[in-house]
């Protein structure tokens, strides 16, 4: 366990050096393609948004109505469950 | 497991050193980069966004998008492919959650 992460030690700052070598200047981007990105994410950002509060009361009715339709079947095995057992003439309860 | 919680503390401050020395010349880099590739437009550059915009529109009209290379016609699609990326990563954002909507 001592050992196991000795590793990290020996990073440092070694390829600090290497990467500072062969720095390409970096590129203009085009006013067009950064407007059009932008753009993308705000209106991505606003459907996620609108999307998930469209989402979320359907979700919830459809969790209640799935909880009272298990309850309704539990109710009914239930009954099933007892009747069957009134009717069984076993010694072995 | 309390042995190993127990060495995680005492390593702790070692290996955030060592985290922070790793990350400082890479976070460099890419601040290096993204200062100038990923700023938003700035408001006087938006003229010149719809003036592109423009010629585009006006490439589809007479059809000299025809006379692109295959080259610069795949090298467009890929750029207009990492702009609609961003539409997702923003609808990610926006649902707050990766994958799927948690409702």
């Amino acid at each position: 366990m001592a050992h196991a992460l000795s590793w990290l030690h020996r990073l440092g700052c070694t390829s600090g050096a290497k990467v500072a070598d062969k720095m390409v200047p970096p590129v203009q981007v085009s006013p067009l393609i950064k407007l059009g990105r932008y753009s993308a994410l705000v209106l991505g950002m606003a459907y996620g948004a609108k999307r998930y509060s469209y989402l979320k009361p359907r979700a919830e009715e459809e969790r209640r109505v799935a909880a009272e339709e298990k309850k309704r079947l539990d109710e009914l095995k239930r009954i099933e469950r007892e009747r069957a057992e009134a009717q069984d003439d076993s010694i072995f309860k | 497991m309390a042995q190993f919680v127990r060495s995680l503390a005492q390593k702790a401050p070692a290996l955030l050193n060592a985290a922070v020395t790793y990350s400082k010349p890479r976070l460099a880099t890419f601040w290096h980069y993204a200062r100038v590739e990923l700023v938003p437009p700035t408001p006087a550059e938006i003229p010149k966004a719809i003036q592109s915009l423009k010629k585009v529109i006006e490439s589809a009209k007479t059809g000299s998008f025809k006379q692109l290379t295959v080259k610069e016609a795949m090298l467009n699609g890929l750029v207009a492919t990492e702009v609609w990326m961003w539409f997702y990563i923003g609808e990610i954002i926006g649902k707050r959650g990766i994958v799927g909507y948690d409702v």
